[in-house]
């Protein structure tokens, strides 16, 4: 291979073009100057703050006096000694790995039941997708009281059939799943994005095995969920980080994460550590271990992409 | 502006872009100051030294009645410019939490409520006040009521000028005792039988009915969650128990009097049936509460978001008792928020105008209203010996009743990491409810846990 036909890199490329134009420079900047908006919201409120808190993780901080250095301390108590810190990681997993397939399922379900055309389409798909829009703290208020074990509306329908009160939200068998019970309310938005994904799978498919003989289960195997993976598994990556970051709102709302804990999450054990009890190091510590199970369990997903997403680019 | 055939150009586009940018990112960095009081021109305010004070309202409904409040104070003191801050839709603890965050980047008030934050001074952000009430002769210490006295003191200084005790004790539907031809608890009490498992037994049980979603309790104690420990409270030091005992500081949890309490309260609930299971959320207003009786204090009875519900209720069906006397005691403890009210970090720019504020509300304000600050009843001797005064509290009849319930309040001591144990203690406690654990194996963890947690406070 001769010199003259290797590859000149890019940015040698693109650096020679700028010192000759001029039109080129001003576009650079401009484009710069579009994308500083977000670029400078980024470095201030995302990436500042966690390096600052990956700082903090390392120290002992009340937030009102100096913080003290205490080395991997933050890190050790939390993994060693703190059972919080277990229980809140095992409460979340638990509503992680039922909640969000439970979700998904529901979601999907909805989808699929939505995405046929009669006059009153729009109203349903309006109604279901209404619920996922009511903000947290109004929808932990409503779901508190439809599980009120004394007056709740739930209650009171269990007992039209004979089945005694439930204390929904202190006993610890389940609270857990109420929690997860109350999640569906909020297929909504899910629900949108499945829609979406169905409605772009290409009417042809569906005709010519309906040709074939293909009955609404095989159309539904063969076309509908292989199509729509690339969906799902969106869903899947956004669902498993939401409900590993998520739940705080329900949870302080509606049981403090009690009974005895049952109900404690990693972001609620997180805020009390930050902002009840002054320990913003050791908060910063948990914060980042998420942060770090949360990438790994996004990894092994995209790992495993590969054998069950289907995209319509792949050979 | 630069334009092209009527159109705006890249460049000038660019350039208002970026401009407006820049201002926007200037405006954002300016410190926030606290928004001007209701009634105040920006023109007088200049001319004016300010007066910063974060308030914490029980609720939004209060804003009316603590505006009139702050426009009394300006009419008092028409040269400071007070700018009041209302921290709505949260608890005290929100308040804190808030409050916190702010001055550690830096924000002081000259005035901040002050709830159950003894944890400040021990941080030294609280400046004394001991000058101030040495060198003033319009006030009078003395007059303070003991309990508030003790709150407000730490090893030895004055940091706060207690403007009202929180009372905590036991209301009743006299209408329906009468109608289910109950005795009152004042006659319990007259025959030396307003005791735990006496009087106060027999009148719950008697005043339970029925089985299921329709049950009416004898009682309603909600001891779920962290403001649980405030009922948990009320009974341990009703038997001479104590959450914390700060001589030195230790959990007092393994103390047979707390160990009794703690027994009491889980039996009212599994062995006699009288209060709800946990985490019931009785409404708190009596005419819908399914109990009889009624454990809270008077903030409740006088805050914006309750007040509409008794006062529909009617205050005068309401009765009001101390809390029944323990296994060990010959009296009741009050678990209360006493010398509940307002400080002055260290760092505030305008004490001076702050002890304005503090000497008014303590020597004027607080002979307004019963509903003063936060619903709290008089922090002072002479208030709470008042009769006309007392009668003022919703109607009650029984001022001894009013008095015993001011003199015998305690105020909860707030240790280092008080919050964190009490949550520990919470969810035990939590446990023992459920059946899981009993009220020996909760101590048996727990204290040495708190205990652990409390270790770095310094002496009282």
């Amino acid at each position: 291979m001769t010199t003259d036909s290797m590859p000149v890199p890019r940015t040698t490329n693109v650096a020679r073009r700028w010192k000759k134009s001029g039109l080129l420079r001003q576009e650079m900047i401009e484009g710069w100057l579009f994308a500083s908006p977000f670029i400078i919201g980024f470095i201030l409120w995302t990436a500042y703050p966690m390096i600052l808190s990956a700082w903090m993780s390392f120290q002992e901080w009340d937030i009102l006096t100096p913080p003290k250095s205490n080395g991997f301390n933050n890190y050790a108590k939390l993994i060693l000694e703190d059972k919080l810190f277990w229980q809140s990681l095992g409460n979340t997993a638990f509503l992680t790995f039922l909640g969000v397939p439970i979700g998904m399922v529901a979601a999907l379900a909805t989808a699929l039941s939505l995405n046929v055309k009669t006059p009153l389409t729009t109203l349903y798909r309006t109604l279901f997708f209404l619920p996922s829009q009511i903000p947290g703290a109004a929808n932990a208020v409503l779901w508190a009281l439809i599980f009120n074990a004394q007056f709740g509306i739930l209650n009171q329908l269990l007992g039209y059939v004979g089945i005694e009160p439930v204390n929904w939200l202190f006993d610890k068998y389940t609270v857990k799943p109420a929690l997860i019970f109350m999640g569906l309310w909020g297929v909504g938005g899910s629900m949108m994005i499945y829609l979406a994904g169905l409605q772009g799978i290409p009417q042809e498919l569906y005709e010519a095995a309906e040709i074939d003989g293909a009955n609404l289960w095989r159309r539904m195997w063969h076309i509908t969920l292989p199509l729509l993976t690339p969906v799902i598994f969106f869903s899947l990556i956004m669902g498993i980080i939401g409900s590993f970051q998520g739940g705080f709102t329900s949870v302080y709302i509606m049981t403090e994460g009690g009974p005895a804990n049952y109900s404690l999450v990693t972001m609620l054990y997180i805020y009390r550590q930050a902002f009840n009890y002054m320990h913003m190091g050791y908060a910063s510590a948990f914060a980042w271990i998420l942060f770090f199970i949360i990438m790994a369990f996004t990894a092994i997903q995209f790992k495993l992409a590969n054998r069950w997403v289907f995209y319509e680019t792949n050979k | 502006m630069q334009t092209t055939e009527g159109r705006v150009t890249r460049r000038s586009f660019l350039q208002i872009a970026g401009l407006a940018g820049a201002s926007t990112l200037l405006a954002a960095c300016v410190a926030p100051t606290a928004p001007a009081s209701a009634g105040e021109s920006a023109g007088t305010s200049a001319e004016k030294s300010p007066l910063v004070f974060w308030d914490c309202p029980n609720s939004a409904a209060d804003l009316p009645r603590l505006e009139a409040r702050d426009a009394m104070f300006e009419e008092r003191y028409p040269e400071v410019d007070l700018q009041v801050d209302y921290f709505l839709g949260g608890s005290t603890d929100d308040f804190k939490q808030k409050a916190v965050t702010q001055m550690a980047s830096g924000l002081f008030p000259d005035v901040i409520y002050f709830q159950n934050s003894q944890d400040w001074i021990y941080k030294g952000i609280i400046a004394s006040l001991d000058d101030y009430i040495d060198s003033d002769p319009e006030v009078d210490w003395d007059d303070v009521l003991e309990v508030a006295q003790i709150v407000a003191t730490w090893q030895g200084k004055r940091y706060q000028l207690p403007t009202g005790v929180n009372a905590w004790s036991l209301y009743y539907n006299k209408e329906y005792l009468q109608e289910n031809g109950l005795k009152m608890p004042e006659e319990y009490l007259a025959e030396d039988r307003w005791r735990w498992n006496d009087g106060f037994l027999e009148l719950t049980q008697g005043a339970t009915k029925g089985e299921g979603m329709d049950k009416f309790y004898g009682i309603h104690m909600n001891t779920s969650g962290y403001w649980g420990h405030d009922e948990l409270a009320e009974v341990i030091m009703s038997n001479g128990g104590a959450i914390f005992r700060t001589d030195p500081w230790r959990a007092a949890l393994d103390e047979p009097e707390a160990i009794e309490s703690l027994q009491f309260v889980l039996d009212l609930t599994k062995k006699y049936g009288v209060n709800a299971e946990l985490g019931a959320e009785l409404p708190q207003g009596l005419e819908l509460t399914y109990s009889a009786f009624m454990l809270t204090g008077i903030w409740m009875l006088s805050s914006g978001a309750f007040r509409e519900s008794f006062e529909q209720f009617g205050y005068e069906k309401m009765g009001h008792i101390r809390f029944p006397y323990g296994f060990n005691t010959d009296y009741s403890r009050n678990e209360g928020g006493a010398g509940g009210g307002m400080a002055t970090p260290l760092e505030a720019e305008n004490p001076d105008n702050a002890w304005k504020w503090h000497k008014w509300a303590f020597n004027e304000y607080c002979k307004v209203s019963y509903t003063n600050f936060h619903s709290q009843a008089p922090a002072r001797k002479s208030l709470a010996a008042d009769p006309d005064y007392l009668a003022s509290f919703a109607s009650f009849e029984s001022v001894d009743e009013w008095n015993y319930a001011l003199e015998t309040t305690v105020s909860l001591p707030v240790p280092n990491n008080g919050s964190e144990a009490i949550n520990l203690m919470m969810a035990e406690w939590e446990r023992v409810m459920l059946g899981e654990i009993t009220v020996e194996e909760m101590v048996a963890t727990v204290v040495p846990q708190m205990n652990e947690l409390i270790k770095d406070t310094p002496p009282a």
